[in-house]
């Protein structure tokens, strides 16, 4: 039975001019093909090269990818390009003819209407959240770093009991802290001061994400130790060895982290919808529904394309670090 | 040379054996204090703003307030939310959006990882569209799916349901789609995270395995079915879990698309808790909201750990 | 250049291993000592705790005369080149090699002529600007080296530098190490698990197992004159022959027979090990070195009771020697692997001309040297002499 599969397979190489045995999922060298390379066609998944030369398989499979390709597009791709159209386009003809394109024209006025400051003030709100992503970023950041490099690096004798404790955390729904926390952010124990309506409240409690540090401190714990040890030699204390030698060694975890906390940030809804109550304060996230009854569809809809905006640039400048950090590593080609 | 031998150890044993003597001082000069300031930010962000909390829910869970006066009520909050009316509706229907969530959202992100990780050409724009709806903001997302739901005739599915002479649905403010709308709109937003991850782990998968399968003449379903899934096990189950646990917390979507109607078929636990404390019409309830939540983390501590023992031996870890 | 020295050093870790036991030595100012031994031996936790980079557990450590138990590796003046090279991969070889004077704030112009010399002692000129992961793996070892030399220390400490490195590398860095030494003059403790590298590049080499000192002296006395069977089988390449043998006299000499072979033991040697005497009529370890067995046809005057016979089972040629593998019967010793052949034998190496006709299923004469036979007491292992220099692990 094998046998002929593999005389069939002989016969297919044959037929292409190969002068190297044709081993079952053996990669041909490149210059000797006289063929072009079928799309994916190297031994490393389900199907191997000699399946590849099979009409049905290919057949099959580039019909997969364009069902694949095509569902993609339309079905992630596809809001958000409506989104994009029902920017440009009058709340009228969005509300009366959702599919069509552009019946009577295109229009910049709910454009304009959701960015000028006497109506939605998109802007306002858009920096607001700048504003909160960055300083939820580094106390993020500050957290995990310093955090991170005690637990991992210098290992104080307290060390396992605050690992322990963050693991546990990593599993805690994070519902069950927010009743405390909006106590707290309203009545702080020793501070007769509330904190509702500063960006404290949302800055500080988000530097507590136990999953930051502990990529973190994992990433510390892969570093060689050696390098430490040579450091010492050289003369670093714990200073000069986190910010000369640790901290630059770590740009691809800090770049993970950073997309992270600053999407995650960005994407905030309820914390800033508690705490932040002063409209002029608002991120984007809270405004948004809040302006929703009240606002022309149009120039909701164009509200929020402008909103989506940053995320959408930001993944596609930045996609490395984000799929890194989801595991796919060096995998795509982009 | 016997003698000096003697002498020789007899030294070694008396003699110089270093011993720390623990002082503060010690304590500063061996590191100490700058370990601690570089715990610093570690301990007290997360004794502030997470440890501290935690406790506190506890007590507030016993208590009865209104953030002036506080007094001990033991278990009452905790009777008091079970006999809700809408303690029961919330957890049907929180389990409904899970069922549904599983149902829908848990094969989709698998079988486009599995023909992603395919068709290598194009994997990273797959890659990039599939992730696309994660990186929108979930109000955003929400919001844009309202608009879809749109019940008239001239909202946006109804319109393209109308080109194949379905419809008009009433979407949101029926009892029976509701739910299974927000399931929708919960996985389009979320399974590109998902589609990613099972990405990663199928590129892991040694390329070597499929090559001795191809020799041995496995067809492409035997790979599929003994070298992928086994391989996928793992991560399928660890996915599972988090989807479960995800979906259990499910607020924003009942939220703002419904506030928990019509007629509560969308009230999730999560929503009733936000009702109890922060809610209109039952507001300032923190007792109750905290009594649930603790609740809650405590079906799904104990889901997991039976999760967890019950799938120990099925992971091909 | 300062003298290192180890007073009843032991290091115990948390478990209880004792990695290192009651270590006492002293390497002289400008000596180039290696310690050797198998993985596990304690060698590089010996050396660690030299650096600071291990806390040592029982005893002192001396650096120029000056306890160290308790000062910090910044201050003991030691500079250290690690096996895997522990470059910093985010900085240039330039600044790879400036970072411990910047630390020490060395002026920028004097930091700046320092590493300019080092990089020429190294031929690291050219690669000054490049991030280390733009080097190969003999020049990341040059960088390790170069940023021990530019600090000029007391000593340099050396963990198994060359074991990352292939084969041609090593014979070529090995001499560049050794030559380097000698030009500065510092004092140097090298690590490693290869004799070939003690061999060759110690003044003198301290070998060690399970944590315990077993010899040390010049590398020439102790392959002449191994202290107990673990040095005698560790050092020389390959390995000591090692058997089961029993000593018995038979006319006026005394002979050593193992299996169905005699060999007589020369009068010279026994003179020079008069201890030997007291094993007659009992079991001894008999241990040949390769090198001491030679092809019977290049012996011009053969003389009775030197000859081992046996067949040929296995020939290895060099090109500049032969390595012929043959089974005796005799008790193999120290886990000599057994083969089809039935009952029990000992696998014997024999390292001949390399123009020997021998091959494989010949029939093997073979000629030993009888004055450099080495005998073991079976109980203890240590090396039989009754002289002076008895005492194993002590300085000769």
């Amino acid at each position: 039975m094998i046998t002929s599969r593999i005389r069939r397979r002989r016969k297919s190489s044959e037929r292409v001019g190969s002068e190297s045995l044709m081993l079952p999922g053996h990669r041909m060298p490149r210059i000797r093909r006289r063929r072009k390379p079928v799309a994916g066609a190297t031994t490393q998944g389900l199907i191997s090269s000699s399946d590849w030369n099979r009409p049905s398989v290919k057949w099959g499979v580039g019909a997969v990818h364009a069902l694949l390709l095509v569902g993609l597009v339309v079905i992630g791709l596809g809001p958000l390009l409506w989104l994009a159209k029902a920017t440009i386009t009058p709340t009228q003809d969005i509300i009366s003819n959702p599919m069509a394109i552009f019946p009577h024209g295109a229009t910049w006025n709910n454009v304009r209407e959701a960015w000028s400051p006497q109506s939605v003030h998109v802007g306002l709100y858009i920096w607001n959240t700048v504003v909160i992503c960055f300083g939820s970023w580094l106390v993020q950041l500050t957290v995990a770093t310093t955090g991170g490099y005690a637990l991992s690096v210098l290992r104080p004798k307290y060390a396992r009991v605050v690992t322990g404790m963050l693991l546990m955390t990593l599993f805690l729904p994070a519902v069950v802290l927010l009743v405390p926390l909006y106590i707290m952010v309203v009545n702080p124990p020793l501070i007769h001061h509330s904190f509702i309506n500063s960006y404290w409240a949302v800055w500080l409690p988000a530097g507590a994400s136990s999953f930051n540090v502990i990529i973190m401190k994992r990433f510390f714990d892969n570093l060689p130790r050696e390098l430490f040890e040579a450091a010492r030699i050289d003369g670093a204390g714990p200073v000069r060895l986190f910010f000369s030698v640790v901290l630059p060694m770590s740009k691809p975890i800090l770049g993970v982290v950073s997309v992270f906390a600053v999407i995650a940030e960005w994407k905030n809804f309820l914390w800033p919808f508690l705490v932040l109550q002063d409209a002029s304060k608002q991120p984007i996230s809270v405004r948004l529904p809040a302006i929703a009854g009240q606002t022309e569809l149009g120039v909701l809809l164009a509200a929020m394309f402008i909103a989506c905006i940053v995320p959408i640039v930001g993944f596609l400048f930045f996609q490395r670090s984000f799929l890194r950090g989801s595991g796919l590593g060096g995998a795509i080609k982009g | 040379m016997n003698t000096v031998d003697l002498t020789a150890s007899e030294t070694r044993r008396v003699g110089v054996r270093h011993r720390r003597h623990h002082t503060p001082v010690t304590w500063v000069r061996g590191g100490g204090l700058t370990t601690l300031l570089f715990a610093l930010p570690l301990l007290l962000i997360f004794g502030v703003f997470s440890w501290y909390p935690m406790v506190r829910t506890v007590i507030i869970s016993i208590q009865k307030t209104n953030l002036i006066t506080y007094t001990w009520v033991g278990l009452d909050n905790f009777r008091t939310v079970i006999h809700d009316p809408l303690f029961p509706i919330a957890v049907k229907n929180t389990a409904y959006f899970a069922l549904l969530a599983l149902i829908f959202g848990y094969p989709v992100p698998l079988v486009a990882g599995v023909l992603m990780s395919e068709l290598r050409r194009l994997r990273g724009l797959y890659a990039v569209l599939a992730y696309l709806p994660v990186v929108i903001p979930p109000v955003v997302a929400v919001l844009l799916w309202k608009t879809f739901y749109d019940g008239s005739s001239t909202g946006v599915f109804n319109t393209i349901l109308g080109w194949v002479h379905l419809g008009p649905y009433y979407w949101l403010s029926s009892q029976q789609m509701a739910m299974p709308a927000l399931v929708l709109e919960s996985t389009w937003a979320n399974a590109g995270a998902t589609v990613i991850i099972y990405l990663a782990a199928l590129i892991g998968v040694n390329s070597e395995l499929y090559e001795a399968a191809s020799v041995d003449g496995a067809s492409l379903w035997r790979k599929v079915w003994h070298i992928t899934m086994p391989q996928l096990r793992g991560v399928m189950l660890v996915t599972l879990i988090l989807q479960l646990i995800g979906t259990a917390q499910v607020f924003l979507e009942p939220y703002l698309f419904t506030g928990g109607g019509p007629n509560y078929k969308t009230l999730t636990v999560l929503l009733l808790i936000f009702n109890y404390a922060f809610g209109n019409s039952l507001g300032g309830d923190y007792g109750s909201a905290t009594a649930l939540s603790l609740m809650l983390a405590g079906f799904l501590a104990v889901f997991s750990l039976v999760y967890l023992r019950a799938t120990r031996s099925w992971s091909t870890e | 250049m300062a003298a290192i020295e180890f007073q009843g050093v032991s290091k115990v870790f948390s478990d209880g291993t004792r990695a290192v036991d009651l270590l006492d030595l002293k390497v002289d100012e400008a000596e180039f000592m290696v310690l050797v031994g198998p993985s596990g031996c304690g060698k590089t936790t010996a050396l660690r705790m030299v650096a600071g980079l291990e806390e040592i557990s029982e005893g002192t450590i001396l650096i120029g005369g000056d306890v160290v138990n308790d000062i910090s590796p910044k201050e003991r003046d030691i500079a250290m080149v690690f096996q895997n090279y522990a470059l910093y991969p985010h900085m240039s070889v330039a600044d790879n090699l400036g970072f411990g004077l910047k630390l020490r704030k060395v002026r920028r112009s004097e930091r700046r002529q320092r590493v300019r010399r080092a990089a020429e002692t190294l031929g690291l000129e050219p690669y000054l600007d490049r991030k280390p992961r733009a080097l190969s793996g003999g020049q990341r070892q040059r960088v390790a080296m170069g940023r021990a030399i530019v600090r000029e220390p007391s000593a340099f400490l050396m963990d198994e530098p060359l074991s990352n490195l292939d084969a041609k590398l090593r014979v070529q860095v090995r001499a560049e190490i050794h030559s380097l030494q000698r030009a500065s003059g510092v004092t140097t403790i090298y690590v490693t698990h290869d004799q070939t590298e003690a061999m060759t590049m110690g003044d003198r080499i301290a070998v060690l197992r399970d944590g315990a000192l077993q010899q040390v002296d010049t590398p020439e006395r102790v392959y002449q004159r191994p202290a107990n069977q673990f040095v005698a089988g560790f050092i020389g390449s390959p390995a000591m022959n090692i058997v089961n043998a029993r000593l018995t006299r038979a006319n006026r000499s005394l002979v050593a027979s193992f299996g169905d072979h005699s060999l007589e033991v020369d009068n010279e040697l026994v003179a020079e090990r008069p201890a030997l005497l007291a094993y007659e009529g009992k079991d001894v370890v008999l241990g040949i070195r390769p090198e001491d067995l030679e092809d019977a046809a290049f012996i011009a005057e053969v003389r009775p009771g030197r000859t081992l016979e046996g067949v040929c089972s296995l020939r290895e040629a060099l090109g500049s020697e032969e390595l012929l593998h043959f089974p005796v019967a005799a008790e193999a010793n120290e886990g000599v692997p057994i083969g089809p052949l039935e009952g029990k034998y000992a696998m014997l190496l024999a390292r001949v001309d390399p123009q020997s006709k021998m091959r494989e299923g010949d029939r093997l004469r073979l000629v030993a040297d009888t004055k450099r036979l080495h005998f073991f007491d079976p109980a203890t292992g240590r090396a039989i002499y009754g002289d002076q220099r008895q005492v194993p692990g002590r300085e000769s």
